[in-house]
């Protein structure tokens, strides 16, 4: 196999998935976009995306993909290739410098990577594609999400809303909300937006600690 | 008391005559006896005849055949025996070989160039010669030779031909000569001659101008793809924002991965096969037509015949000359992992030219990225050989002519391996233009025919007795003959075969021809 042949392949397994473009934009290359659907289409998999955008309230665990380095145009039948970036990849970011061992992550309305945002793990490798700025980075899932509880009392075995928190100390709302967080702990009550941990175990989040 | 003559062969004592017509080439001459009909005749050996002390002998002849013919008086029979010249073993020979083999470029392999001369002693040593005389051969030119265990006087002879040369068989040497066609001795004359020669000038066998044709020119420059696909409907083929399927939104959304505008599957298995995977050739690189260095005129791409190798060549690890693939380059996305073209780079993939289509395809869609992402047509140039045919369909090649003068009509040499090459896009090191060296080859061909034909005058002259003559390049026939009623006689012809009585030079040459064929088969 020559040098070109084995280019084509590795694009083809560095972006192996059929992504449909549900947004009537363009989606720039290697952007940060979210799965809506998956079905099969002339029997192939194939993920419909948009970009994330102010109306999803609810914080994603594990629901993103990455674009290659084409396009994906303008109507919305249009279709790319993309990537859930198991493997490291490029992917855009908006502002800052990412550094190696940073996470950064998907944030509302925006295709862009964010300094302090939840999932991806920079290893580096900053430059520009398409006029955009991209970095080298991969999947590596929030462990463990820092936010506030919006209810002011949570009963044992009830569940609660927590509102994500992001930024160098956890201090900037992030405007994403975590809903049917259990209490497995005690009952709590006289809540007044305490810091809280969540983690997500089978699809449920569930408090792990909460600072009263 | 005058000298008596004798004639002798295979101890045949009742010999009352012969009649023999010694010719140049690779067929046998054949000497007739007369005698009176015999048993058991076997013999190979000398045939002499002698007239005092005048004595012509030919060695190692053999019998062709023997014929009983009944006299007109009705007296006794006499026999016809047939004896051939030594020339005879020549057809059981058998040559292979491999020589003046002509790089892309048109220049000969030194690996395996040969002059004619070098040619025709490895043809004769094949035959089973040894006293060998090729030094008049030409040594500027180099006929391809590609011999695949054939008869290798056959071989020779073609060989000759070419050349414009004839093969000589010495019978006081007992060697063979390479002779020049229009090169040799002049007619005997003296006191025995019968009377003066008749010169007299042949002219239906004589052309006013030699032309020599090489083989077609070989151009190489780059030459512009652009990106085609064939329609669903009609199978024409078009350029791709033409054709039927193109998706209303144009082919810059469209991901080659999934062409997801079309939902019916063999339409767009079509497209799979088609879009950014077939690229025709349309002109040059500059999106003319014209060829450059050639001059002439060009209507369409269709003139264009397509090689899939380059002027260029590679010397492989054995000391040949070969030639080496086309190339494309240009600008397009070289699948790397950042969306960023190529800028006039060497494609480095596979693809496959179909030189009939003049089309090159791709085994994967190859295309372009624009600043946004979006897929365009890339720029593309297929850098390959190729000839070139005008408007009157005729391939273009160097033609070289010269002038014998007279009114005689135009010889046409066609020397195909022969050709010029131009090159506007040459790797380094190789050669831009071979023009010069094929114009000099032609000419040699051409001065070769020239010579031959610059004595424009046959002729004939007889002497009584028997003439010890040789043949030439000029003198190409002496016949020698005892009959009754009118004595020993020897009669020379110059550059025309005159002798009616045996089988003419054309006629040998078609048996020769024809021989040539059924081998072939």
């Amino acid at each position: 196999m020559n040098p070109l042949d084995q280019r084509w392949q590795a694009v083809r397994d560095r972006w192996p998935l059929r992504v449909k473009n549900a947004s009537s934009a363009v989606i720039p290359p290697f952007s940060v976009v979210l799965i809506t659907t998956v079905a099969a289409s002339n029997n192939e998999m194939l993920y419909t995306v948009r970009k994330p955008n102010a109306a999803d309230t609810d914080f994603n665990w594990n629901g993103y993909l990455v674009t290659g380095p084409f396009a994906i145009g303008l109507g919305t039948s249009d279709e790319g290739l993309a990537t859930d970036l198991a493997q490291p990849n490029y992917v855009r970011y908006d502002t800052g410098t990412p550094a190696i061992k940073e996470v950064w992550g998907p944030k509302h309305n925006q295709h862009t990577l964010s300094k302090n945002y939840y999932g991806f793990e920079i290893l580096g490798g900053n430059t520009t594609a398409a006029g955009n700025n991209v970095t080298i980075a991969r999947w590596v899932g929030p462990n463990i999400v820092i936010g506030k509880i919006d209810d002011s009392s949570v009963s044992l075995g009830s569940t609660c809303t927590v509102s994500v928190h992001v930024g160098t100390t956890y201090q900037t709302d992030s405007t994403m909300n975590i809903t049917g967080v259990v209490n497995r702990g005690a009952t709590l009550t006289s809540l007044s937006s305490p810091y809280c941990g969540v983690c997500e175990g089978n699809g449920i989040p569930v408090l792990m600690w909460v600072a009263c | 008391m005058p000298d008596a003559v004798t004639a002798s062969f295979g101890g045949n004592q009742t010999i009352r005559g012969f009649d023999f017509t010694f010719n140049r080439g690779i067929t046998p001459s054949v000497c007739t006896l007369y005698c009176a009909p015999q048993d058991g005749l076997d013999a190979t050996g000398p045939l002499t005849f002698a007239l005092g002390n005048q004595s012509v002998t030919f060695n190692n002849c053999t019998v062709a055949g023997a014929f009983v013919r009944r006299p007109y008086d009705s007296k006794w029979p006499l026999w016809s025996v047939q004896v051939v010249d030594r020339r005879w073993r020549w057809k059981f020979s058998q040559v292979s070989g491999d020589y003046n083999r002509r790089g892309a470029d048109g220049i000969i392999d030194n690996t395996t160039r040969k002059t004619p001369g070098e040619l025709a002693r490895l043809l004769l040593q094949a035959m089973g010669e040894s006293n060998i005389n090729v030094s008049s051969m030409p040594t500027n030119v180099f006929p391809r030779a590609l011999w695949n265990a054939q008869r290798a006087d056959l071989t020779l002879q073609a060989l000759c031909d070419y050349v414009a040369c004839e093969v000589v068989y010495n019978y006081q040497t007992d060697g063979v000569e390479i002779w020049p066609l229009g090169v040799g001795g002049s007619l005997p004359d003296g006191q025995s001659k019968f009377r003066s020669a008749c010169r007299f000038a042949p002219r239906s066998n004589i052309p006013s101008i030699v032309e020599v044709r090489g083989g077609p020119s070989v151009y190489q420059s780059k030459l512009k793809l652009s990106a085609v696909a064939r329609n669903y409907t009609d199978g024409k083929q078009k350029l791709i924002d033409s054709v039927e399927y193109k998706p209303s939104t144009g082919w810059s959304t469209e991901s080659p991965f999934s062409f997801p505008s079309s939902t019916d599957n063999t339409r767009r298995a079509l497209m799979f096969d088609q879009v950014w995977r077939e690229y025709k050739v349309v002109g040059q690189e500059s999106g003319s037509l014209t060829v450059p260095n050639c001059q002439a005129s060009i209507a369409s791409v269709d003139q264009y015949h397509l090689l899939d190798t380059l002027l260029d060549y590679e010397t492989d690890l054995d000391g040949y000359k070969r030639p080496i693939p086309c190339v494309i380059d240009g600008d397009f996305y070289a699948y790397t992992d950042l969306p960023n073209n190529t800028s006039a780079q060497r494609y480095a993939g596979d693809f496959a030219l179909n030189k009939e289509r003049r089309i090159v395809k791709f085994p994967y869609p190859v295309f372009k990225l624009s600043s946004s992402g979006a897929y365009a047509e890339p720029t593309l140039n297929l850098t390959t050989a190729y000839k070139v045919q005008d408007t009157n369909r005729e391939f273009v090649g160097v033609v070289r002519t010269g002038n014998i003068g007279g009114s005689g009509g135009k010889l046409v040499l066609k020397r195909p391996e022969v050709f010029a090459t131009y090159s506007s896009s040459t790797l380094p090191g190789a050669q831009a233009s071979t023009e010069s060296q094929a114009t000099t080859e032609l000419d040699a061909y051409g001065n070769l025919f020239l010579r031959k034909y610059q004595d424009q005058t046959a002729a004939e002259i007889s002497h009584a007795g028997f003439f010890a003559g040789l043949l030439d390049g000029k003198i190409c026939q002496i016949t020698w003959s005892c009959l009754p009623m009118i004595g020993a006689s020897t009669m020379f012809c110059i550059n025309e075969e005159l002798d009616t009585g045996s089988v003419g030079r054309l006629e040998r040459r078609r048996r020769e021809q024809l021989a040539q064929l059924v081998e072939a088969q």
